[in-house]
This record gives C-alpha cells, structure tokens and sequence, in this order.
C-alpha cells in the first residue's frame, strides 16, 4: 500500500462535501474513484494533492503523514497529477512543459534555479518522455496551439517527467473522442508496467470498468461501495445511485 | 468641534462611497481593475456644470450628469473593455489608465488647465445647530448620494435585474447558462458605475465650487484603496469602508493632527488592513 | 548637449522597464509601483552620499539592495492574497512613499534632497561619463535577465506566469518565485534610482509619483513583457515620443493615452511580445535552432 487516506471529512462554510471517506492506494495498483456528479470525487482528489487540507483525517504516503502539505511539497515527495480542466503552459513550448517538470530538483536552491536548463542531457530526457506520449512533432510548438487530445497527452508527459510514485489523473477522458480514450487505456496498462500506481477520477464509466483494477464509488460525499470493477456493476447500491442518469 | 467633524467626515464618505461605487460594480462584474471610471468624475463635473448653466436647474443638471456619464460608460464598455476580457488581467488595467489619461486631458484640452468656477444655487439653505453648521451644499451631498444608494440597493436586491446582476457577479457562465441576459446586465453595471461617479463629480464640483480637468486624479486612486478595504466587488463594503475612510481622514488629518497627508491615509489604512486581514474587512471566511 | 540628457534619460528608463518586466513579465505579477522603489534607491543614494559623503559603489549597491529588500517585504505582505490586491497594494505603496520624501524632514520633505556630482578616482564624471555608466549597468541587467531566461527559474517564472495550480503541482514554491521576483525587480530598480539621483543633482518627492509608474509599466508592456528587446524599444519609444511629437507638444498626454488604448486594444502583446506583428516577421526570417545549451 502506497497512499491511504483515513476518514477524510471535508466542509465548505455549512456543507459537507466529504464525509468519513477511507481509500487505499496499493503498490502497481490502477485505483478509480467514480460516482455521479457533486459526489465529492474532486474535493478528495483534491485534498489528496494539497490543494485544499481536510477538515477531519488524514493522508499517508509511504507510511508519512502528509494531510495538509502545500500542492508543491506533495508533488516532491512523489505525487504528481493532471488536471480536469487542461492546465498546460500555453505561452511555452511543449518541451519547456516538459523541462519546467524535470528542474524539481533545483528549484531549492538559490544557486541551483540559476543554473541553465537546457543543457543537452535534461533536452534528452525531456524528450524521451515527449515521444513516450506521442508528442514528438509537436516539440517545438507553443503548448497553446494543441488540440485538446494533445494537450491532455501534454500533461500526463509532464507528471511522468516528475518520475512521480503516484500518478493522480483527473477525469482523464474528458472531451476526449472514442479513439482517444482507447489510446488512453491502453497508456494505463504501459503505466502499470513501469512500476507506477495511479489513482483516477473519471466519470465516464466505461473507461473506469476498463481501465482501473478496483474502484471506490462516492455518492452525497460518502463511500458507497469499493471492488472490482465487476463487483460494482452489480452492487445494487451502485446502481441506484447511478439509476436515471444518463451517462 | 466633534459633532462639526463628524457630520464633515459624513460628507466626505458620501462622496467616496458613490466615487467608488462605479468601481466596485465593475469589478464585482467583469473582475477589471477600472481606473478610467474616476475620469467620470471629472467629466462628470464639467457636464454638470455645463447643463446646470444651460438649464439654471440642478435637479435637471444632476439627472442629466448621470445619464451621458453613464452612456460615455456603456460606449467604452462596448468598444473597448468587453474585448480584453479573456487577455491577461494586467492589459485592460493598463488600458483603463490609458483611458484616464485621455479623458483628463481631453478635458483640459476643451475647458484650459485652470480650475473653473460652478457657483450653484441651492433651493434650501443651510442648517445651524447651536455648534454644528452644515452648509446647504453639504444636505445636498448627503442627500443626493443617499438617494442613489438606495436606488441602488433597491435595484440590485429587489427587482429582477438586480438578481441577474448577482448571479452574474457570483459566476457570469453559470449566469449566461441560466438565461441571464449579460449584456444588459454589463450595461446596466457601466450606466450606474460611470452615471454615479459622475455626480459626484458634480457635488464636488458644487461644494467647493471648482471644478479642474485632474480634480479625477486623487479620488482614482483612493477609490482603489476602498474598494480593497470594501471587499473587491462588494457594493455594502464598499458603502462601509468610504464611510469608514471619510471618519479617519477627518479625525487624523484635521482633529488630532498627523504627519502623512491626508490623502496618503486611505492607502495606510489599506496597507495595514492586508497585514491584519489579508482578504478585505467585510470579505466574509468562506475556504 | 541636449541629445545626451536626452539618451539618459531613456537609458534609466530602460532599466526601470527592465526591472519591472522582471516581476510584470516573467512572473506575471502586476506591480504598479515601481516608481517607489526608484525613488527609494534614489533617496538612498541622496542621504549616503549627500549627508555622509559615502562614494559612489558603496552607494550604488547599498541602493540597490535597500530597494530590494522593501520589494521583498512589500511581496511577502501582498501575496498572501488575490492578484487584483498585489496591484492595488503596489500603488498604494507608492502613494505612501511618496508622502514619506514629501513630509518627513529626513527625507527633505518639500524642499527635496541635493546630491554631490559623482566622482571617480577623484574626477568629476560628466553627462557622457554618466551615460556610459547607465549603458554598463543596463548590459549587465540584459545579461542577468537573459541568463535567467535560459535557466530554472526563468521557466519557474514563466510557468508560474502561464498557470500558478499547474506550476504548484510540478514541486514550484510559487509563492517563493513571486517574492524572489519581487526583490531582484526592485534591487535593479534601486540601482537605476541611485544613478538618476547623481545625474538629477537634485530629487523630490514629485519624481517618484504614481505616474512614473505607469510610465515604466507602460514602457514594458508597449515594448512587450516578457521579453528583453521589448522594455528597452518600449522605453527609447515612450521616451522619444515627447521628443518627437514636440511640434503637437500640447496633445502629448492624449496622445500617450492614445497610444496604451490602442496597443492593448489591437497588440496586447506589445511591439516586440510573443505572436506580434513584429516577431512573426522575425520568427519567419530566422532559421530554427533546437536550442540546447552546452
């Protein structure tokens, strides 16, 4: 088990938007995080990346206490992410995306942010990772010019850049065609070969049952059922939850 | 002595708090910084004065002020605000001061540099109560600007538009999904923004009968520092913290006595309150 | 005579809009009173080598670093909240600056502060003398902005500038990169100050006004934040565009007001900025290079 979160309870002014919420994250383990809209998905994703802290419970990444960390301190231990909504550097190339990852760690020091950053090795390595996602041609583009496909590509290329233990995907697939969320899949499974464990939220339940190795579904912000994707088809809770929705 | 400076610090506020009203709708809508909106103050007081002398009526003056001002507002809102909203916040900042700019010295270009006299002729007199004395010009201040709060008050809690106005300051797409019709909204917001600083533009100009081409320049400016302390877009605030400027200045500056100017007083103020409570004074804890 | 009072003037002009696109234009961070931190190193250099005879390096750099440090702490009070605050605050800052030169006696108040011509190896250093010093400080700020830009915390800078949530996920302190923005901006805006006081002889609180603010701002952003060659053009444009127009010397004001209407309106990107006009063409002449740093 790599990342576990402990009764995690989350209020905006009188509103619940967590409540007691557990998950475990195991070593190699694709983990996805489904349920109907304003369930909480993204308040606990969020929470788990630093962005807001818990008003009750924990997080534990590799056994360490991390509730409550600023976003950059969890992308330092080993937790990066993507965002909902693309999030790339429009006014940079692809490959200074790529490079803005690769300096973790020398943006501590005084003397190391002053080092060059583009020197051939760091190119080269950011690269690997641009062709990795298919990017290659795109390089030297601005970030901006991309289609949303590539931009999403863009961003998963960047976390892995951060060479992350836990990769955290945020809705993924959304906008994205059929073909591209096949690809998509298909990039979880070569993820899982490289020793990465990833946690997504998706709301698109076809790509969850594919793509995930166990799911957690959240309804009203409380844990409503945990399982294979094949246990959850058939959880009479699930279903319900999900009954009259259109997906 | 207490009493005298207190009705004067009333005054005072009054006219910050409709000065930075403009201001305050603006940003709670479009979430520009809009500089431009003290050059209606003084266009403001040089329509005022213009129509007043035309007319020999204040009251037909006054309504008048407001709405040309506030049709000046809806032309730069249409032709040059509503196109830099998706750029950098800093561009139509910048461009808000070029705005400024151009208006100030357009007036001085029509009207000369120097300050012009606007002698108006009050239907009421003034008032003396035992020590306090508060001249007619000061009842017309307070009067008129009370008026126009509450017009506003009315229409932003009360009517229809005034519920669009707030869910489109809440959150303009959500608004626009729900059918709230934005460019009526966002034209509304620059008639009243640029139609209230420009009265009081024109009370100014009235109570201390003068009006200059960069009589914008100090209100600009402190108009920032309120509508901070108010709480960035926030109409009640924003009432509060002039209210709340115009006691200070007029204690510290003239009763006790300090030794920065009066006028540095706003940013004071403003800059303590970012130590002391970074998200404004009436900004309500909501994460 | 006049041409050289003329190309010192745009001289520290450059630096100033240099120094802001620091914060402005890399980091994204609007900050509308530069002037102060101008006026800081400039009074600074007025009361160590006015009052107490102190020489001009020991001057030059103490400026600079006083300026810095206010810019530190200015940015670690202001951006613990909104952007919107961080401009408002940055012209507040000015305005309370200025009352400060204007009415505490230390600081001359209304009568302003006189400033010994600047000697070096105990000759006097004239206007050219003066001019050559302001190129030399400006070559050295263009090789720091230029080696900044090639290393992390250029693209730590530009990241935060582009996307701040994005950056933050990638292990950025953004609140650091700001603050750390904000004191090297302002350092070099002391340096220029403590130059302009030798060669103005003489300063007052008037010469730091909120307006020589925007004309800084102003100069970058016409210019094209975010880039080197743009502050300095922006800065010999504004900066001659009073020279130049002195046959319509009357419309000077409409006309720079003019000018930021239109540039933001159709060329937000200034002259020289990213996907103008004038980088397109250029883009277009130049052959591509994969740009690697040995």
């Amino acid at each position: 088990m790599i990342l576990q979160g402990k009764d995690i309870e989350k209020s905006f002014g009188g509103l619940k938007a967590l409540n007691g919420v557990s998950f475990e994250l195991g070593n190699n383990e694709v983990l996805g995080i489904i349920g109907p809209n304003g369930a909480g998905k993204s308040t606990l994703f969020n929470i788990i990346c630093g962005v807001y802290s818990p008003t009750k419970g924990s997080i534990h990444f590799e056994g360490k206490n991390i509730t409550g960390l600023k976003p950059h301190d969890i992308a330092r231990l080993g937790i990066a992410r993507t965002f909902q909504i693309a999030h790339a550097f429009r006014d940079m190339t692809v490959l200074d995306n790529i490079l803005t990852a690769l300096g973790i760690d020398e943006y501590n020091g005084i003397v190391s942010m002053f080092k060059l950053a583009k020197k051939s090795d760091t190119v080269e390595s950011a690269m690997s990772y641009i062709e990795l996602l298919d990017l290659k041609d795109a390089a030297n583009k601005k970030a901006g010019e991309l289609s949303l496909g590539m931009m999403r590509r863009l961003e998963i290329a960047r976390a892995l850049a951060l060479r992350p233990k836990v990769l955290m995907l945020d809705e993924p697939c959304a906008g994205l065609s059929y073909d591209d969320a096949d690809e998509f899949i298909n990039l979880i499974s070569m993820l899982k070969g490289q020793k990465i464990s990833i946690m997504m939220v998706e709301h698109n339940m076809n790509v969850a049952m594919r793509a995930c190795d166990r799911l957690v579904v959240l309804n009203f912000g409380e844990k409503i059922a945990e399982g294979t994707p094949n246990e959850i088809q058939n959880d009479p809770l699930v279903i319900e939850a999900y009954l009259g929705k259109e997906e | 002595m207490f009493l005298q400076q207190l009705v004067n610090s009333i005054v005072i506020g009054s006219v910050y708090a409709l000065t930075a009203m403009g201001a305050t709708l603006v940003y709670g809508i479009l979430r520009v910084l809009d500089i431009a909106n003290a050059g209606a103050y003084a266009v403001g007081a040089y329509i005022g004065m213009a129509i007043y002398a035309l007319t020999g009526n204040l009251f037909v003056s006054l309504i008048a002020t407001l709405i040309i001002s506030g049709a000046i507002g809806i032309c730069l809102e249409k032709f040059i605000y509503l196109r830099l909203l998706d750029k950098p916040s800093i561009v139509p900042l910048i461009t808000s001061i070029g705005v400024f700019i151009f208006i100030e010295d357009l007036l001085r270009l029509l009207n000369g540099p120097y300050a012009k006299r606007f002698p108006a002729k009050l239907p009421f007199s003034g008032i003396q109560l035992s020590s306090v004395s508060i001249p007619a010009t000061w009842i017309l201040v307070m009067v008129v600007t009370a008026v126009l709060l509450f017009i506003l008050w009315y229409i932003l809690y009360h009517t229809r538009i005034g519920l669009a106005w707030r869910a489109t300051a809440q959150d303009m797409e959500t608004a626009k999904a729900m059918g709230v019709n934005i460019n009526l909204v966002v034209a509304l917001n620059f008639l009243l923004g640029y139609g209230f600083a420009a009265v009081a533009g024109s009370l100014i100009g009235i109570m201390y009968n003068s009006i200059s081409p960069t009589m914008g320049d100090t209100p600009a400016y402190k108009m920032l520092a309120i509508i901070v302390l108010g709480g960035l877009g926030n109409p009640v605030g924003t009432v509060l913290a002039a209210l709340i400027i115009g006691l200070v200045e007029t204690f510290l500056g003239g009763y006790i006595g300090f030794f920065l100017p009066r006028d540095a007083i706003a940013f004071v103020a403003l800059i303590i309150m970012l130590l002391i409570r970074p998200k404004g004074l009436f900004a309500s804890n909501n994460a | 005579m006049y041409g050289i009072v003329v190309a010192i003037n745009v001289g520290i002009f450059a630096i100033l809009a240099l120094s802001v696109n620091i914060i402005t234009g890399y980091a994204g961070q609007p900050n509308l009173g530069q002037a102060s931190f101008f006026g800081i190193g400039a009074y600074t250099t007025a009361i160590l080598a006015g009052k107490y005879g102190v020489g001009f390096l020991p001057s030059l750099i103490i400026s600079g670093f006083i300026a810095g440090i206010v810019g530190l702490l200015l940015g670690l009070a202001s951006l613990r909240v909104r952007d919107d605050f961080l401009a408002i605050t940055t012209i507040g800052f000015n305005f309370v600056v200025v009352a400060i030169f204007q009415y505490v006696p230390f600081f001359g108040a209304s009568m302003g502060l006189s400033i010994p011509p600047l000697k070096l190896f105990g000759y006097p250093v004239g206007y050219v003398g003066l001019f050559i010093i302001i190129l030399l400080l400006m070559l050295l700020v263009i090789l720091f902005t230029k080696r900044m830009e090639r290393s992390w915390i250029g693209i730590a800078l530009v990241s935060i500038r582009n996307n701040e949530e994005a950056a933050e996920s990638l292990g950025i302190d953004t609140r650091k990169f700001k603050v750390i923005s904000f004191g090297i901006g302002t350092l070099i805006a002391g340096f220029a100050g403590s130059v302009y006081a030798y060669y103005m002889g003489f300063i007052m609180s008037y010469n730091f006004q909120f307006m020589t603010s925007i004309t800084i701002l102003s100069m970058a952003v016409v210019g094209g934040l975010g880039t080197i060659a743009g502050p300095i053009i922006g800065a010999i444009v504004l900066g001659l565009a009073p020279e130049i127009f002195r046959f319509v010397s009357d419309y000077r004001l409409l006309i720079y007001g003019a000018i930021l209407i239109l540039m933001m309106s159709f060329q937000p990107q200034g002259l020289v900025g990213d996907g103008s006009i004038f980088a397109n063409i250029v883009r277009k002449l130049r052959p591509k290079t994969s740009g690697v740093d040995q």
